[in-house]
């Protein structure tokens, strides 16, 4: 009797450990640069970091936009200002977590509020553009 | 007849009543054996126990009745004729088992049979069922996985949409494959599941299987209660018989 017992838990443990279910519920949909990508938004204006603003002794300000990606797989990154680009900057930061890279936007103009978006750019594709982020510059 | 003729008529008178008591007192010579148990039989010469087991008796000359008995045996109830002069007459009885008591002995060799009896072809069938599921997994379900894998992570390294669709095209491919040999799998290991659902059962069966008695014949088992309706008298007659 013990050794059907044992059988017989022995095909219950296989039954539940037999097969491997990681990726049998998985789509393929994680890319971000795949134009059916449905997950969170890889590049995003870093919130915590706010936006610096840097007036030089020309009298131009500066704004300092960080951007966080969420992916390794960018070579530059593309700042948009009220939906138009306006600048492309190669990638800086390569460590394995915690990717920030800084953009400046040469030429905003004092008392202005611009909306400014940010994305990631590979050798051939760009990803989907973060949430917008608004910001007045300070005269 | 006259006194004074006495003295020549008595010994005639004595020899009649000697010749009376010879015949009175013919005896003979009972050999008797019993065959069919290993222990004495309980032997009842004329209502008295007697020894048995190749012995030699003196008895009356005549009929005698003689019954001869032992647990599980047959009755051998029989009547014996002595002869005169001494002589002797060989007897011999061979005992037998009673049909129920064979009829037993029977069942309880069926039953230890039963009992001792060792299922193999459940557990040979559950382990060739669980070995075939373990193969196909690992020589079948691993490869389609590690490819899922392999899809997976060149999806996510590649950033062309054309290359990103071959590797979706590929890694569905893969998983369409992983899950039927999944399927199959599970299949096989609920065939073994039921193999071993089985198996308890049949264990659980010869756990139970009843044990057979034997009952010594008894006055009480030969009689029959009888109740059947009178359908005439619409009565319904309850009986009892006694078996011969």
């Amino acid at each position: 009797m013990k050794y059907t017992l044992s059988a017989f838990s022995i095909a219950v443990l296989f039954l539940f450990s037999g097969c491997d279910n990681r990726l049998t519920d998985v789509e393929l949909n994680s890319n971000p640069y795949d134009q059916e990508y449905a997950g969170p938004k890889v590049v995003m204006i870093d919130h915590g970091r706010t936006i610096i603003e840097t007036v030089f002794t020309t009298a131009h300000p500066k704004n300092e936009i960080y951007v966080r990606p969420a992916t390794q797989l960018y070579h530059k990154v593309n700042l948009y200002r009220n939906g138009v680009l306006i600048k492309t900057s190669p990638r800086q930061s390569y460590g394995a977590e915690n990717l920030v890279e800084m953009i400046r936007d040469e030429s905003p103009v004092a008392g202005v509020s611009y909306s400014y978006e940010a994305a990631l750019v590979s050798e051939t594709s760009v990803t989907a553009k973060s949430e917008p982020f608004s910001y007045t510059t300070t005269p | 007849m006259k006194l004074k003729n006495l003295p020549i008529l008595l010994p005639f008178l004595l020899l009649l009543l000697f010749n009376t008591n010879i015949k009175a007192q013919q005896t003979g010579y009972l050999h008797l054996r019993i065959y069919g148990s290993k222990t004495p039989a309980v032997c009842m010469l004329d209502g008295a126990r007697i020894a048995t087991n190749d012995s030699t008796f003196s008895l009356a000359s005549g009929k005698h009745s003689l019954k001869i008995w032992m647990p599980k045996m047959k009755l051998i109830d029989s009547t014996i004729v002595i002869p005169q002069n001494n002589d002797t007459a060989k007897y011999s009885f061979l005992l037998r088992f009673r049909p129920e008591y064979v009829a037993y002995r029977k069942a309880y060799a069926d039953y230890t049979d039963t009992r001792n009896k060792r299922f193999f072809v459940s557990p040979i069938f559950m382990g060739l069922t669980i070995g075939t599921g373990l193969f196909i997994n690992n020589k079948y379900g691993k490869k389609q996985y590690a490819k899922m894998e392999d899809h997976y992570a060149t999806y996510n390294g590649v950033s062309t949409q054309a290359e990103m669709n071959v590797q979706k095209d590929e890694f569905y491919a893969a998983k369409k494959k992983y899950e039927r040999l999944k399927k199959v799998e599970y299949g096989i290991y609920s065939v073994a599941g039921v193999l071993a659902l089985n198996y308890v059962r049949i264990i659980i069966k010869q756990r139970r299987t009843p044990v057979p008695h034997y009952t010594e014949e008894k006055l009480f088992s030969r009689i029959d209660f009888n109740l059947y309706p009178d359908i005439d008298r619409k009565a319904l007659i309850c009986g009892l018989s006694l078996k011969f």
